[in-house]
This record gives C-alpha cells, sequence and structure tokens, in this order.
C-alpha cells in the first residue's frame, strides 16, 4: 500500500494541469511521460550488495562498489498538442462542424446555452469525441435535443454536461476535448482530451 | 483506484491469472474475462506481450475468433464482436491482494490491477456490454482507493446505550445466536419434529444482482432459515413474502425461464410486454433482438427453417404505457417493421384478449393449425392440452359467440387507450402467414409491466395469446418467457408452513380445483375469484396469506420477535421498511 501512495505522488507530479475554463472543468491532464528511448551510454555507479556464506556458523554481510557501463532508458515525453480546431466565425448554434484532432475524429458544437468546458463569449463552444464509449459507433448530433446519439446501440450523451451519459450502455463520458479561446482572433484550440478515446488504451 | 480520467490504461500482464465469469447482474449472463496481474507487470500493446488471447470457433452462430488482439491499432467499431475489445476506464481498477503463491490468500499484501473485460469469445453477449456489466471492474471490484472500498462496513456493530459500538466476530455470532435459540425456545411451536423459530421473521437475500447472492450463498439461506430456525415468515427483495413472483405462467404450462436468446435471433416476431430490455436486459435486446429486426440474422434463419421458407428481419412489438427507450430502440431500429402500443395502465388483459380476438376471426386457418399441433402433442407425447378450457377461453376471455369483433375491438379501444387499427395491426404482424404460406414464428417476452400487479391472470392472457400464435410450439424462433431481472441460483428446502396449517402454496385455480373438487370450469372461477377477491377488503389478512404468509403485513401488525435481515438494503427494496 505504501508503495502505492509513492506511486501515485510520483504520478502526479509529472503531470500538468491547467484551468480549463471558468464553468466548471477544472484540473484536466494535459500531458504525461509516456514511453522511453534508449540513450547514449553513460557511467554509472552501482552498488552490490552480496551475502556470502562462510563455513563458520556466522553470516557475514560485504559490500563491494564497482563500476560498470549501461545503457540508460531517458524518459520521453509525449503531450497533448495545440491545435487549431476552429474559428467562432465557422460555428453556429445546432450546425456542428468534424474536425481531428491528434489523429481522433472529434465534433466542435455551438450549443446555444452555456455547457461545462464551453469556450467563447456564451460558454458554449464545446468538442468531443466522435466515438461511442460503448463499442465505438459514429455519433451523430441530435440538435433537437441537444445530444450526442450512437445509431448502433442508441446511447445518448449530453455534451452540455461534460459528456454525460444520459441513455444506453456506455459506462464512461464521451471524452470532451479542452479547448482555449482566443479573444482577438475568435480562434478555437484544442488542448487535449479529458478521458481515454475509445479505440486505444492512451490517448498519448 | 480506478483510471477515470487518466487518458490511459494499463494492459494486462502476459502472465496475468485468467479468470473466465459471468456478470453477476441481470438475467442474460454476459461472459466475461477477468485478469488479475501485479502493479509493474504492465503488458505492450504487441500481440504476445500482453495477457490477452482468445480462441472460440463457435458452430451455432457461425463465428471464429483467434489469436491474441493487436492494440497498436486503434479499436474499430464494434470490435470486440471480432475479438478486438477496447479496454475502458470503467474496466479496470487497482487494487491490493494477497499473494498467492505459497497458498491461497496466505502471503504478503500486493498491489495488482484487476480488469474485467466483457468476452469476445462468449456467444451472449459477443463483447458487448451494458453500463452494468461494464463497469464491473472499477466500480465493483472492491479497492482501498475507491470511494465505495472506503465506506466498506469492516466490523460488526452492536448498539450499547443508543451508540454503535465496534464488536469482535465472536461476540456478534454468539450474541445472534442466543437472542435466535432463546426466541425459539420461548415461543417457538412444535408440529413433532422440534420446535420452529415462527417468531423469527426474516428478510433475506434470495437472488444475485442487487438482491445479494448466489447458488451457494441461497442455499446456506434456505438451510439456516428454513431448516435450522423453520420460520415460515420470510420475505425476499421484491415482495413481501417467499413464494412464486409469476405463477400463472407454470400453471399455464410452458414456465417463466425457458429464454434462449437463439430463439430471439430466429423468431419472425418479437413481442416484448412490459418488458424494457432495452435498460434492463440490455445485451439481449441491444444485440440480439437488434440484430434480428436488422436483418442480421437473416444467413442464421436460413440455417434452421424449413426449405423455402422466407427468413427476413423480424417485427417487434413493444408494449408499454410509457414511451420507453425500448419503444424508442425498436422503431429507430425497426423503422416500419416496429410496432409500439401504450395501453392505459392495468389493461393489458383486455389487449392481449382483442389481439387474441382479430387473430381468431381473421387467421382462423392459422389458428386452427397450432391448436392441432398441440391435441397432437397431446395425444403423441402427453403434453397438457386441455381442451375445455380452451373453449372456455374462447367464450369468455375472447367473447366468442357473445360479442361481435366490432364491439371487442370498440370496447378494447375504450378501455386499453389503443387504437383499434393499431390492435388490428398488432394481430396481423402476429398471425398473418408469410409468403408461401408458412406460419410465422412468434417469440414474446414479458417483464416487470405484468408481474407488478395482480398478475395471475394478465399473464396467463399473455400465454393464452402464446397459445394460439403458436409461440408454443417449441420450434426455433418460438418462446413464450418471462425476461427475469437478475442472475439466480436456487437450492434447498422451502419454508415450512405457517403454524396454523400444514399445507404451503401459492393461490392458484388449479390447487382450488382439486381441494374443493369441482369439475365444472364455470363454477370454478366463479368460486375461485369469490375466494380470492371476494374477500381481499373484508378480512384482515388477504387469502394468500393463509398459505404463504405476507411477512410484512404480519411484521407491521406487530407480530414477531426477531427481524433478521440478511444482505438486503430494505432501505431501497422493502416498501415496509
Amino acid at each position: 500500500m505504501g508503495s502505492g501512495e509513492n506511486e501515485k505522488g510520483l504520478t502526479m507530479t509529472r503531470r500538468q494541469f491547467i484551468l480549463a475554463s471558468a464553468t466548471g472543468v477544472a484540473g484536466l491532464v494535459v500531458g504525461y511521460l509516456a514511453g522511453r528511448a534508449t540513450a547514449p551510454a553513460r557511467e554509472v555507479t552501482t552498488t552490490v550488495t552480496q551475502a556470502r556464506t562462510e563455513t563458520v556458523t556466522a553470516t557475514e554481510t560485504v559490500t563491494e562498489t564497482e563500476t560498470v557501463t549501461q545503457a540508460v532508458e531517458k524518459p520521453v515525453e509525449k503531450r497533448y498538442e495545440k491545435v487549431k480546431v476552429a474559428n467562432i466565425s465557422e460555428l453556429a448554434v445546432g450546425k456542428p462542424v468534424t474536425r481531428t484532432y491528434m489523429g481522433k475524429p472529434i465534433v466542435v458544437i455551438k450549443l446555444g446555452e452555456p455547457a461545462d468546458g464551453g469556450v467563447g463569449p456564451e460558454r458554449d463552444i464545446v468538442a468531443f469525441s466522435t466515438f461511442c464509449t460503448h463499442m465505438g459507433g459514429g455519433l451523430f448530433y441530435d440538435a433537437q435535443n441537444k445530444t450526442l446519439v450512437c445509431p448502433i446501440h442508441f446511447s445518448v450523451f449530453d455534451p452540455a454536461r461534460g459528456g454525460m451519459v444520459v441513455v444506453g450502455h456506455a459506462t464512461e463520458y464521451l471524452p470532451q476535448v479542452i479547448l482555449e479561446y482566443d479573444e482577438k482572433t475568435g480562434d478555437i484550440y484544442a488542448v487535449g482530451f479529458t478521458r481515454l478515446v475509445y479505440g486505444v488504451e492512451s490517448n498519448l | 483506484m480506478s483510471f477515470r480520467g487518466e487518458g490511459k490504461v494499463p494492459l494486462p500482464s502476459p502472465r496475468a491469472e485468467y479468470h473466465p465469469t459471468i456478470c453477476r447482474f441481470c438475467n442474460v449472463a454476459c461472459g466475461y474475462d477477468v485478469y488479475v496481474w501485479p502493479v509493474g507487470e504492465e503488458g505492450s500493446p504487441e500481440p504476445g506481450k500482453h495477457g490477452i488471447r482468445y480462441k472460440v470457433v463457435d458452430e451455432v452462430y457461425g463465428r471464429t475468433i483467434e489469436g491474441a488482439p493487436d492494440f497498436r491499432q486503434p479499436a474499430a467499431v464494434l470490435s470486440a464482436e471480432r475479438g478486438r475489445p477496447w479496454i475502458s476506464e470503467g474496466m479496470i481498477v487497482r487494487t491490493i491482494r494477497r499473494d498467492w503463491s505459497r497458498g491461497r490468500g496466505t502471503g504478503e499484501w500486493r498491489e495488482v490491477y484487476v480488469a474485467v473485460i466483457p468476452s469476445p469469445e462468449c456467444p451472449i453477449n459477443w463483447g458487448n456490454h451494458s453500463i452494468r456489466g461494464g463497469t464491473q471492474g472499477a466500480d465493483r471490484v472492491w479497492s482501498p482507493w475507491t470511494i465505495t472500498g472506503a465506506r466498506r462496513l469492516k466490523y460488526p456493530l452492536v448498539r450499547f446505550g443508543g451508540r454503535l459500538e465496534r464488536v469482535s466476530w465472536d461476540y456478534a455470532i454468539d450474541l445472534v445466536a442466543r437472542v435466535v435459540k432463546g426466541v425459539i425456545d420461548r415461543w417457538g411451536i412444535d408440529r413433532g419434529f422440534g420446535k420452529e423459530g415462527h417468531d423469527v421473521f426474516a428478510h433475506r437475500a434470495d437472488h444475485g444482482g442487487g438482491g445479494g447472492g448466489a447458488m451457494i450463498y441461497n442455499t446456506v439461506h434456505n438451510l439456516f432459515f428454513f431448516v435450522g430456525v423453520r420460520t415460515a415468515f420470510a420475505r425476499i427483495h421484491n415482495r413481501p413474502f417467499f413464494g412464486p413472483e409469476n405463477p400463472a405462467i407454470e400453471d399455464a404450462g410452458p414456465g417463466a425461464m425457458n429464454n434462449s436468446l437463439h430463439d430471439l435471433r430466429l423468431a419472425d416476431v418479437i413481442i416484448f410486454w412490459g418488458a424494457n430490455s432495452f435498460s434492463t436486459a440490455t445485451v439481449m435486446f441491444i444485440k440480439h433482438a437488434l440484430d434480428n429486426v436488422r436483418g442480421a440474422t437473416v444467413g442464421e434463419k436460413r440455417r434452421w427453417f424449413k426449405d423455402g421458407e422466407p427468413a427476413e428481419p423480424a417485427y417487434i412489438i413493444v408494449v408499454d404505457p410509457r414511451d420507453s427507450e425500448t419503444a424508442k430502440a425498436a422503431r429507430a431500429a425497426g423503422g416500419e417493421r416496429a410496432l409500439t402500443l401504450h395501453p392505459k395502465p392495468g389493461t393489458d388483459i383486455v389487449l392481449a384478449n382483442a389481439i387474441a380476438r382479430v387473430i381468431y376471426e381473421r387467421y382462423r386457418d392459422v389458428v386452427e393449425e397450432h391448436v392441432n399441433a398441440y391435441r397432437q402433442a397431446r395425444d403423441e407425447w402427453g403434453f397438457g392440452w386441455d381442451e375445455d378450457a380452451y373453449k372456455l377461453y374462447l367464450e369468455e376471455a375472447l367473447q366468442v359467440g357473445r360479442k361481435s369483433l366490432d364491439e371487442v375491438l370498440a370496447e378494447a379501444e375504450r378501455i386499453t387507450g389503443v387504437s383499434r387499427s393499431d390492435i388490428e395491426r398488432a394481430a396481423e404482424i402476429i398471425a398473418k402467414p408469410k409468403e408461401g404460406g408458412y406460419l410465422k414464428r412468434v417469440w414474446l417476452m414479458y417483464e416487470k409491466g405484468i408481474i407488478w400487479n395482480q398478475n395471475y391472470r394478465s399473464i396467463y392472457a399473455l400465454v393464452d395469446l402464446c397459445a394460439i400464435a403458436g409461440a408454443l410450439r417449441g420450434m426455433p424462433g418460438n418462446g413464450c418467457q418471462r425476461q427475469g431481472g437478475h442472475q439466480e441460483g436456487y437450492a434447498g428446502p422451502n419454508p415450512p408452513p405457517p403454524p396454523w396449517t400444514n399445507e404451503r402454496h401459492h393461490v392458484s385455480p388449479w390447487w382450488f380445483k382439486e381441494k374443493e373438487g369441482i369439475r365444472d370450469y364455470r363454477e370454478l372461477f366463479r368460486r375461485w375469484y369469490e375466494h380470492v377477491y371476494g374477500t381481499y377488503f373484508r378480512e384482515k389478512w388477504a387469502v394468500a396469506d393463509s398459505y404463504m404468509p405476507t411477512t410484512d403485513f404480519r411484521l407491521e401488525a406487530g407480530q414477531g420477535k426477531v427481524l433478521w435481515v440478511s444482505d438486503q438494503d430494505n432501505y431501497r427494496l422493502g416498501p415496509s421498511a
């Protein structure tokens, strides 16, 4: 249990957190260390502890120090990219646009009502993965109910509530794209996902 | 800890322990693969470098899955059906477990991952899952780092002087045993084989899912309460007594739980009556019913149908006062082939009988063929077909010879609120033969919408509709059954009869017929209704209580000395809690 606490603490220090928006989605992961690559060899000092049993009844512990050369893995940082996904002039209420962010299809929606994690002057622009978190069906936007609906098994998600499942079988919230809004230009940037996107075991 | 919000899940180690199991929740019993491996031994995405490998050759459904999935490639839509599951953040948890290498539960505590992944191999779910089963990893496996884990009660508590105090297990067991033994000794009755503890009332778990428990667990409960304590006063999770929930379908013939998902895939007509299966038996509905309605099972039908018999997507009828998720999903998937009926609550008998009357009038030859099959089954195989009861059904329930079809439909429309055209359309869907004169294979399932009322006659009406629609013929694609709620495993004795009688049984006209020696059916039902309902508001207890005591009502009336609540959340489940 003790090492678990340490591991958790270590994980936390690796992360960078940002405040996604003023409307509620706080402290979301935008990047962490993942994967390792081989770096050039360098000298390290290793301490070897050996237990040597003598023929007498006593056991003696001898510590030796030796210098060896070995390859050391250097951590490679993977992080979410900051990508412009739309300009506010492209968006109208009830007319979502589809984009790609880090190789994953997303939909950018102007909901016409303030939303969790929403950006823009009305705090109503949100973006989500378009894969259903049940079995990966491609979601469509139901403008009348302002929901994202899967046509295969009919799971329904609420984009105004952080992608909460409102009907159906998906166990996980729909991964929301964390957005940033540039007030001067009206550009909307994607900077990360809140959750694991369907189909992969790691977002990065 | 769960992995929600991490954006990453670990893969099982190649050396992970593997345990095949089924979901603990609803009656569908989807298959799940459980992997357990130590923290620090995570697998890699390449095939062979993680612990997941499938091998299944399913000749019934024509599926072959073999090999290890490649997690380097993102899962495609529905790829779990083909052996590439997506492991969501809800399927996995980090927890602790004792090292088993020197024997189960003997070693050091170690951190492990537990992943509970819907099994692509299982013929029930094909890798599909509901919102319940899909969260068994993160939300149902105990972990010291989850909220449910932290809140778990670890020690028995006894109230001393108004305050709950922690006590040892020895103390708690000794205390409970002394109280129960004392009550039996002082107030128990003796019918010649030792004292019976009728003053110990039990609110007990009886089956899986929300009620807790399964086969072994139920058996232990049965032995303790019904052999050891010998109390007649027990209730289970959803009813005020210990007895059958829908005895009519047992009395009527087929029995409640005879469902086969294979039949559901082969049926020409699927009827969900008072069953919101989209939400409550999810994978059965979204996988097998929708596959059939969308035509994905046509190839399977050709294998099982007669030569030349048309194999087409199924029609689906959903009967529910609400426009439920099941009704909406049926319309969305079935289009023209879906019919949803919304009767006023409590009018199902009238609706079922009106549909049956239309079938009887317009498709008489179809009915005759089915009924002749039952007659033949009676003559050749001892099948329990009752010709007198059938005649009575036609006259009394369907009003044949008493009211015209028009009169019956007008009355049904007024009572049920379902339009005459919808009733006629339902009858046509059910009974109009397919091209070439082949009879439709009808499959009907009911659940709580029918069960949770005074359900004997409403269930009988549905089984009768099944009979004349041919759903009882037992051919591939036929079915007439209850949906069911949870996993159920049950073994052991029933409770003893209550102190005032030596008989314990549910209230059935057929039992009443034997007891009273009544031969004429009209006489039987007149007197049975008087027996059951006529006294309902005049007597302190309902008639049923004589044979199967209504434990809750007697508890409320101040009876009993001990209420033993065993693994039930009465606050949620027991209305009289």
